[in-house]
């Protein structure tokens, strides 16, 4: 009878542990998130004060504007030479094949 | 090479190619000397005036692209082929100078280079797309086969660019939506370097796609009669 008494209760307690263990977790969790809450808070600016002395920016915009200006302007500049240097050997190669069948027109020509 | 009505240039590019070469000091003058600093970003939000601008020329070029090879599809008149090209590689050209002066921005805008906003990536991936069209077409003389399938690859970067345009409405993101959707817009002050630079680089991409498009007849003229003088007998010669 005993045997069973500690064998029913046995299953209620380790029920009873868990749901205290659960509960302690919740507890805490939510002590800490509040905490965090309370942290997060306290890490926003609160109050805005004038800059001592000269003022340091830690990513300078200049130099980053100037870098984005002539990194567009050299490429377009460098796909006009491009297009200039292929238009001067597409004029070249028009050129000497036209010249060529020509040459060979009026060959054929002279044969015939 | 004797001018014939081919070569010679017409006058309406020349009076582009002039129009850009005034409207560009124009616009630098605009842009650094007129148009004021901005309260929150500073100096390096001019950036701005060119990457706006070079996108929209991003978009005159891939469109451009993609209409020219769903009519070339349509109608397989390399005329159709050349100007397709042409604004695939300027479009392409103006795509790399967006995902160049884009970070530049974000580094002192959100302390990055790089994000995977969804603009951005799907900038990115028309850049790719637009990257293995120009690479295909690339491959010396190709045949129509691969011509057509350049094609389709073009006209399926038209849908990454509706992707690009809907992406700051569709998901969350860190892009600006100054100009586009439901943005605040610009000071007034800022309005006449924005628009003259807008209207610069867009003259500029259109320039640019004629002339380069000339270029692609002119090496379609050198590939025809490389084939003809094949046939003749005289390349061996050469």
């Amino acid at each position: 009878m005993q045997s069973m008494d500690s064998g029913s209760t046995r299953p209620a307690r380790l029920v009873g542990l868990g749901a205290a263990a659960g509960a302690a977790a919740y507890a805490a969790s939510v002590a800490s998130a509040s905490a965090q809450e309370e942290d997060a808070a306290a890490e926003r600016s609160q109050a805005f004060q004038a800059v001592q002395g000269a003022v340091e920016e830690d990513v300078p915009g200049g130099p980053l504007m100037v870098a984005a200006y002539a990194v567009v302007l050299t490429a377009m500049v460098l796909y006009v030479l491009r297009i200039a240097r292929l238009q001067r050997r597409m004029g070249a190669d028009l050129a000497r094949l036209e010249g060529a069948l020509k040459q060979q027109a009026r060959s054929d020509g002279g044969d015939g | 090479m004797a001018e014939t009505h081919e070569t010679r240039t017409p006058l309406l590019l020349t009076g582009l190619l002039v129009l850009c070469a005034v409207l560009a000091p124009v616009t630098i003058y605009q842009i650094f000397f007129v148009a004021p600093v901005e309260e929150q970003m500073g100096i390096v939000y001019k950036i701005f005036f060119i990457h706006v601008p070079v996108a929209n020329a991003m978009y005159v070029g891939f469109i451009t692209c993609g209409v020219c090879s769903a009519v070339y599809l349509a109608k397989r008149d390399d005329r159709w082929d050349a100007v397709a090209v042409a604004a695939g590689e300027v479009g392409l050209l103006f795509c790399l100078a967006v995902l160049a002066s884009g970070p530049l921005w974000g580094r002192k805008a959100w302390g990055v280079y790089w994000t995977w906003d969804p603009r951005l990536t799907s900038t990115l991936l028309a850049g790719m797309v637009f990257a293995a069209y120009i690479m295909l077409r690339s491959f010396g003389s190709i045949g129509e086969v691969e011509k057509r399938f350049g094609a389709g690859l073009a006209i399926f970067g038209l849908l990454d660019l509706w992707l690009i345009k809907k992406s700051v409405e569709m998901w969350r993101g860190t892009h600006p939506t100054v100009i586009s959707g439901k943005g605040g817009g610009i000071h007034d002050d800022m309005k006449p370097a924005f628009a003259l630079a807008m209207f610069t680089f867009i003259l500029f991409s259109i320039a640019l796609i004629w002339v380069r498009a000339r270029t692609e007849r002119a090496r379609q003229r050198v590939l025809a009669l490389e084939l003809e003088a094949a046939e003749a007998g005289l390349l061996e010669e050469a």
